[in-house]
């Protein structure tokens, strides 16, 4: 499965030791991420990738191994990005 | 010249004929109004504040009038009028005074964006600015009286208004809205405070306005800058405990109390990121007044 950031989408954040807020345009809603959430939208901000490719950015970004509960917090996280209309699937 | 410089039929008739201007912080209000509680809120409330001259911009146009029909007579009422619009339903005639408040804050917080507006009380000391969002009932204007009477400079009960240039506070020194048994408590804590008219029955319960110190009004036009975002809440019988808070919560929490954050779109996300860069933020509840005014005084600004 591909994913990528929203094409009309931008995102201004700010980091606050390892919390982060998040402000979407066009939108205009602002999110509270915590690392993870905010690892898995670097990793979609240059280009789009796959499940795996952004699981393994994410275990890398954070110095964390690919496990199932990271496998499983990721998908649920692009969901959760998903329904708030910040990443799509493409098919 | 200040509205204390009136004498009371000069004010009555200013009020009843071509409107009484005065300065309000960075605003100059034009008010009308026939009612009698009005012209005593002002008087006692209000005697400090500068009369706007007659070349100064007027920022709000406010009526503060009876209806023109038979509730003039039975169960009489009070209509706000914001520039010719009547944007409220009318309330009971002796809510006139409180009326006046809440509608002339309701003209700042809905149209003056050129600041990031929150709904937290706000005061200042040795130049450190803590602000103090809450919701109904978290006891914000309680802790926000005492400690204008201890030595905190008043800059707002209920509007902080923040400059989105450079991040600091635009006093808008008004009178604190006390409810219930608040009114008490702030009459026993300040012996020699002015409280304005009573409403009773009013949504909110029984209203009624503390008289801000001359000194806070004198000194509106000095901005300051924010040190401290403290939620305060009133829980009793606990000791009063200061609570450092991450400053992404915060962040939520604040944009969450603002009338306008989300009008100013991204500007607003840049001011409060500005706010959470320069401000320490806590969580503070308390019961007693003398120890939480203790805490406040202790404060430390953030290191720079």
């Amino acid at each position: 499965m591909i994913w990528s950031i929203r094409s009309n989408v931008r995102l201004n954040s700010r980091q606050y030791g390892d919390e982060f807020v998040v402000y979407c345009i066009p939108s205009g809603d602002t999110h509270h991420f915590d690392p993870l959430s905010m690892a898995i939208l670097d990793a979609l901000l240059d280009s789009q990738k796959n499940t795996q490719e952004i699981i393994q950015f994410v275990a890398d970004r954070l110095n964390y191994y690919v496990d199932d509960e990271l496998q499983e917090h990721s998908v649920q996280v692009l969901n959760e990005l998903q329904r708030k209309k910040i990443v799509k699937r493409n098919i | 010249m200040t509205i204390s410089s009136l004498s009371n039929e000069e004010l009555v008739y200013q009020l009843k004929s071509q409107g009484l201007c005065f300065q309000t912080g960075p605003f100059v209000i034009k008010l009308l109004s026939s009612f009698s509680d009005v012209a005593e809120g002002i008087a006692s409330l209000y005697a400090d504040y500068p009369l706007a001259s007659a070349s100064d911009f007027i920022d709000f146009h406010i009526a503060i009038t009876s209806p023109k029909n038979w509730r003039r007579w039975y169960r009489p009422q009070v209509e706000f009028y914001f520039d010719q619009y009547k944007p409220f339903r009318p309330l009971p005639a002796d809510q006139a005074f409180a009326m006046f408040e809440w509608s002339s804050n309701w003209c700042v917080a809905n149209h003056m964006h050129q600041y990031l507006i929150l709904h937290a009380a706000v005061l200042e000391r040795d130049g450190n600015v803590v602000i103090m969002p809450g919701s109904p009932g978290a006891g914000k204007s309680t802790l926000c009286a005492a400690l204008s009477t201890r030595g905190w400079r008043l800059l707002s009960d209920e509007l902080t208004l923040v400059n989105r240039k450079d991040i600091t506070v635009t006093p808008l020194p008004r009178p604190v809205s006390l409810k219930n048994a608040s009114i008490d408590i702030i009459k026993n804590y300040a012996s020699d405070c002015v409280i304005g008219p009573i409403a009773t029955d009013t949504t909110k319960g029984t209203v009624a306005h503390m008289k801000p110190s001359a000194e806070s009004v004198q000194r509106a036009q000095e901005i300051a800058k924010p040190k401290w975002v403290v939620f305060p809440k009133y829980m009793p019988n606990s000791e009063a405990l200061l609570t450092p808070l991450d400053k992404a919560s915060s962040f939520m929490r604040v944009a969450e109390n603002s009338f306008n954050y989300s009008v100013l779109h991204q500007h607003g996300f840049e001011t409060l990121a500005g706010l959470m860069d320069c401000c320490d933020c806590y969580d503070f509840t308390y019961s007693r007044l003398d120890d939480a005014v203790a805490i406040f005084n202790n404060l430390k600004p953030p290191v720079e």
